[in-house]
């Protein structure tokens, strides 16, 4: 086995970006992600790539445009305030069929709130969060060594659609250390005939959302290209789900509880699974859908009132009951709060 | 049983941070799961400042620990906030220089005096490590204190020099006070 | 023996104890500001504004409505504030990521609009609550966490004077900036923010007192190095003195 290092996830994503071949990382502080924005002071200088403190996220994200336009791979990270501030330029970026990542280490809304883990902020990360009809490919790891391999992969997926990613993740999961195998593949960014290097010695090229009277054709071909996106990019993971009757559903933090909540009521002799989402958005609709006749009740449990439980119930169609389990504001269950809610479940005290 | 869950917790500058990483850092051999948990934030500023170390031979669900198998506390806001969540069959160690604590499973090691004599009261988290090695063996002995050394090292020989003495004071701290 | 207070707590401070680190120069400004507003009767038609930074709750410590303000937007706010109630005396405290950084256009415009509020800017020279980062005001060579090796001018720019940009607006009628390095800085501190109220309150616009404020924590110092560091390094970068004063036309 390969050496096992420690690091915080924001450290993991950081050095897993640098080795995915980020060029450029623009970030301006905010808790619980500034651990990101101090490893990549400390090591983008290291591998020669830029690092800007900007004076703002909206000026980050910008910054982030620029360096894709360019034919960069860039990033920039925040937590949610700050990714509030970055929606118009994702929009630009998405309308402009630009790749980017985007890191969201989400903690508790609305407004200022507090800086404990969260997951709120999944309706905006997977419904586009900006302006226009556009979708984020939106992976969610649930250990630092996801944190740090999917920051590594993040860029291929952008750049092979040309469509921003975004990594959304917790404080619990940017704060925490865990060993990890570091990622050793070469980054192999593709060739972009599209960048903007200078005209020299061939026709201009330009970099656009403003189509007067032609928009409906840049959308149609950025749906196109969502299209291909949910075909191919959708990812989750199961546990337990063979023989299960109740399936749990469950991405990031939460997702961890819950395996660690399956364990126990297994014991136990309920035959519980779970099915664990790593991209949200596209969301594995069918892998879900494909349970419904095996099942008597899913339950999804998320840190926040009631988001990814929308999509859940889009996927079951009806066919089985769906329950909800969520903490707000910052909360965060322990394994024994979504155990008692399965055993709820069995003893059919739950209304 | 291969799962230990353990807190530890002090003012912020006692170097609790640093006990926590180095268990952690130095259980990656011998425990397929490691976590390391830091309070962060807004919450640092004032009282107390902690981290929750779990080590387990299968995937750990939540960094935050449900069941301490031990506790380091340093001073007494820490004691009055962690040790009531002590299980029966958990261990505490208090530094009984800075906090008053009770309990059958409660053991009181005054590591702040001891590290004072030594030279450096800021020796005093190394030296309660050592006495809840000496009870609660997770890790080797030898390569904890290889790893404190190595960690004192960048702080000049004479660190390395009062941290292995405090390590070893506190490992052999219950078997003295037997005598 | 009748006894005689020479000292009490500002009536329009709160009696509780504030949550900043020992030495923090954020604590001495808000109880100036208190006495001012007990001094100058202006607690009753206060409206302030309290930043996003280790000043973020405010509202706990002076006895005045108060409201939040996103990071960086106290300006827009308090114009929004101002507009619908000249008659209001209107606070806007803001450290230097909230105003010199994310809220530098919303800084800008509001004093080029001549806005009539005062602007109380703490200048520590770093990132506080976020757990010390580079700020616009940090001073070449400052090691910050996002200034690993010190802050490089030549790539991360120059500590920003926001009292000279603010000179060269036409509409801002008092600006000055002033230090927290000893007892008779805080002081002069108090006199000039006393005058930034009068202007004001004389409706002749925009006033703004920068305060060059000890953060011992990620200075890196303690609390008596850090004021003296003030003196001694801050202050040779950002000279102390009034830009302008029109309270006396
Ligand atoms: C949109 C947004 N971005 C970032 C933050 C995180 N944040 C909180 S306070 C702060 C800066 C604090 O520095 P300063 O204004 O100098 O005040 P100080 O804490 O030093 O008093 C930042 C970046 C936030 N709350 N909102
Ligand atoms: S971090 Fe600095 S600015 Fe914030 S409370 Fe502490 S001393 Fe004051």
């Amino acid at each position: 086995m390969a050496k096992r290092v420690l690091m915080t996830g924001n450290e993991a994503l950081g050095e897993g970006a640098i080795r995915g071949g980020c060029d450029c990382y623009f970030g301006y502080p905010i808790t619980p992600q500034n651990e990101l924005t101090a490893y990549m002071a400390r090591h983008m200088p290291d591998h020669d790539r830029t690092f800007i403190q900007s004076e703002s996220e909206i000026a980050a994200i910008n910054m982030v445009f620029g360096a894709s336009v360019a034919g960069a791979r860039s990033m920039t990270s925040s937590s949610s305030p700050g990714v509030s501030l970055k929606q118009e330029g994702m929009s630009y970026l998405a309308g402009c069929c630009l790749p980017a990542l985007i890191v969201n280490v989400m903690r508790a809304g609305p407004g200022l709130g507090d800086i404990t883990p969260s997951q709120a902020d999944y309706f905006q990360a997977t419904r586009g969060g900006g302006h226009g009809d556009y979708r984020t490919v939106v992976l969610t790891p649930a250990t630092v060594q996801e944190m740090h391999d999917f920051a590594a992969e993040a860029f291929d997926i952008a750049d092979r659609y040309r469509n921003p990613v975004m990594i959304l993740t917790d404080g619990r999961l940017g704060q925490m250390m865990e060993p990890l195998t570091l990622w050793d593949k070469e980054a192999a960014p593709p060739a972009k005939p599209w960048a903007l290097t200078g005209a020299a010695k061939r026709i201009k090229r330009t970099i656009r959302s403003y189509y007067a009277g032609r928009v409906p054709e840049n959308n149609a071909r950025i749906q196109a290209t969502l299209r291909k996106i949910e075909q191919n990019e959708v990812r989750f993971e199961t546990y337990m789900m063979d023989d299960a009757d109740i399936m749990l559903v469950a991405f990031g933090t939460a997702a961890r509880l819950c395996r660690g909540a399956v364990d126990c009521v297994r014991a136990d002799g309920i035959r519980a699974g779970l099915l664990r989402p790593q991209t949200v958005w596209p969301f594995p609709h069918e892998a879900i859908a494909g349970y419904c006749d095996q099942l008597k009740t899913v339950l999804t449990v998320e840190m926040n009132a009631g988001q990814m439980v929308e999509d859940v119930r889009l996927a079951v169609e009806g066919r089985t009951p769906v329950r909800f389990y969520g903490t707000i504001g910052g909360d965060v269950p322990s394994v024994a709060d979504v155990v008692e809610q399965i055993r709820l479940l069995t003893t059919g005290s739950e209304s | 049983m291969s799962h230990h869950e353990v807190i530890f917790s002090g003012s912020g500058g006692q170097g609790l941070m640093f006990l926590g990483k180095v268990l952690a850092k130095l259980a990656l051999d011998a425990y397929e799961h490691v976590t390391f948990f830091p309070s962060y934030g807004a919450e640092v500023r004032g009282g107390t400042s902690n981290c929750q170390v779990i080590l387990s031979a299968t995937p750990i669900a939540s960094p935050v620990v449900e069941h301490a198998s031990a506790m380091v506390l340093m001073n007494q806001p820490s004691v009055d906030r962690f040790l009531p969540q002590l299980p029966a069959e958990g261990m505490a160690f208090v530094n009984s220089s800075l906090a008053s604590a009770e309990g059958d499973n409660v053991v009181l090691v005054p590591a702040s005096d001891i590290a004072l004599e030594l030279g450096d009261v800021r020796a005093a988290n190394v030296t309660i490590f050592g006495t809840f090695l000496s009870q609660v063996p997770i890790i080797d002995k030898a390569v904890a204190l290889a790893g404190i050394q190595a960690v004192s090292k960048r702080k000049g020989d004479k660190a390395v020099e009062i941290n292995t003495r405090a390590f070893e004071r506190g490992l052999e701290f219950l078997t003295a006070a037997a005598k | 023996m009748s006894e005689i207070a020479l000292y009490t707590r500002p009536q329009s401070l709160e009696d509780v104890s504030m949550h900043y680190c020992p030495g923090c120069g954020h604590g001495i400004v808000h109880k100036l500001i208190a006495e001012l507003m007990d001094e100058m009767d202006l607690r009753d038609k206060t409206v302030a504004v309290a930043p996003v930074g280790c000043s973020v709750i405010a509202y706990e410590y002076w006895d005045v409505d108060c409201t939040e303000a996103a990071h960086g937007r106290a300006p827009a706010v308090a114009t929004g504030i101002k507009r619908f109630r000249p008659d209001a005396f209107v606070l806007v405290y803001q450290g230097d990521g909230d105003l010199a950084s994310i809220g530098i256009a919303e800084t800008i415009y509001a004093a080029n609009r001549g806005e009539n509020f005062t602007t109380i800017f703490i200048n520590n020279t770093i990132y506080g609550m976020t757990g010390g980062q580079m700020a616009p005001t940090t001073l070449p060579g400052q090691v910050t966490t996002t200034s690993p090796t010190g802050r490089d001018v030549a790539t991360m720019g120059y500590p920003i004077r926001m009292c000279e940009i603010y000179d060269t607006l036409e509409a801002p009628s008092f600006i000055a900036r002033t230090m927290l390095d000893s007892p008779g800085g805080i002081r002069k501190t108090k006199t000039l923010i006393r005058k930034a109220f009068e202007a004001q309150v004389a409706g002749q616009g925009f006033s703004v007192v920068e305060i060059l404020s000890p953060c011992p924590t990620y200075m890196r110092m303690d609390p008596i190095q850090a004021m003296k560091h003030i003196k001694d390094k801050v202050s040779e970068y950002f000279p102390v003195k009034i830009f302008r004063d029109r309270t006396a036309e």
